[in-house]
């Protein structure tokens, strides 16, 4: 074997410890791009939903702005400010969604159900009177409610991967309104919403959400 | 000579192997949708803090919005934007 034939292989092998290593060089790192906390109206599947996004964009930059200002250890997902249907009531017209990210503090219990409710208690009613102080996506008729979904680590793992658990909450204007300005507490409200629990990708079944009208709801810090 | 080929074959044989099994067909499909290994330097870093077979999590703040916004890959596992809407 020739010398240049010898050396194939160590040179495939140090190209495949390389890639092993990292694909590329080393990138400089990039500020965090906010501006993908909004589903940019390209990205929509449906023709209102992208209809919506580009007659309230400034309202959407606004929720994203005012977002921006809350405390540490609550962060927005990417694409997360956005009008969506709920999957699990597809007829209804887009809501105004913002999927938030929550530490771990946020979420405390004993199980996926019981870290929801601590999640909702603390952050449920300030994240909606953010979304309902724009008036002008509340006024639009095309709009027909409001949805939250509230993301944090969970404490196990599964292959070495932390697992996230969810609460997806999708309610009317009204019942939103309600809640928001006191009128109904957050039992009352949850009944009337749509109330989804994951743990992980896993959805769990018809989740209670252990709350009551009569506990105080924990305020989060200022934003 | 002979036997120096046949060595760097099973090298070769044995790299490519300890490689191929860390990773199941659903991460190297994830693997080769993107141009790098990771999307950062800090990506990089919270890879490497959280390798072996049941590693404790060590996730901070930081790490969650740097996620968040630079769209890593790999971790964790939460619902899918298309288990929670239908448009």
């Amino acid at each position: 074997m020739s010398r240049v034939a010898r050396g194939v292989p160590a040179a495939v092998l140090v190209l495949g410890v390389l890639a092993a290593a990292g694909r590329t060089p080393a990138q400089p790192e990039l500020p965090p791009a906010r501006d993908e906390a909004i589903l940019p109206p390209a990205a929509y599947t449906t023709p209102d939903g992208r209809a919506l996004a580009e007659a309230h964009a400034a309202e959407l930059a606004a929720v994203r702005a005012d977002l921006a200002g809350c405390p540490a250890g609550l962060a927005l997902q990417r694409h997360g400010i956005a009008f969506r249907r709920s999957r699990g009531n597809p007829d209804t017209r887009p809501h105004l969604v913002v999927w938030v990210w929550l530490d771990a503090a946020s979420s405390l219990g004993r199980n996926p159900v019981a870290r929801a409710g601590d999640a909702f208690r603390r952050h449920g009613q300030p994240l909606l009177r953010r979304l309902l102080a724009r008036p002008a996506v509340f006024a639009d008729p095309r709009v027909g409610g409001y949805g939250l979904v509230l993301s944090w680590l969970g404490p196990i793992t599964v292959a070495g991967r932390p697992v996230a658990e969810s609460l997806a909450v999708f309610a009317d204007k009204l019942a939103a309104a309600n809640f928001a300005h006191d009128t109904i507490g957050p039992a009352a409200f949850l009944a009337r919403a749509e109330v989804r629990v994951f743990d992980g990708q896993t959805e769990l079944q018809a989740p209670r959400i252990p709350i009551d009208d009569s506990a105080d709801l924990v305020a989060p810090p200022a934003c | 000579m002979r036997f120096r080929s046949s060595l760097v074959v099973l090298i070769l044989g044995v790299a490519a192997a300890s490689v191929a099994g860390c990773a199941t067909s659903d991460q190297w499909s994830e693997w080769r949708q993107h141009s790098s290994q990771f999307a950062s330097g800090r990506h990089m870093g919270f890879s490497l803090r959280h390798q072996g077979a049941n590693p404790r999590p060590h996730v901070t703040e930081g790490d969650v919005e740097r996620a968040r916004f630079e769209s890593w890959w790999g971790d964790p596992v939460v619902v899918s934007p298309d288990q929670l809407f239908a448009g």
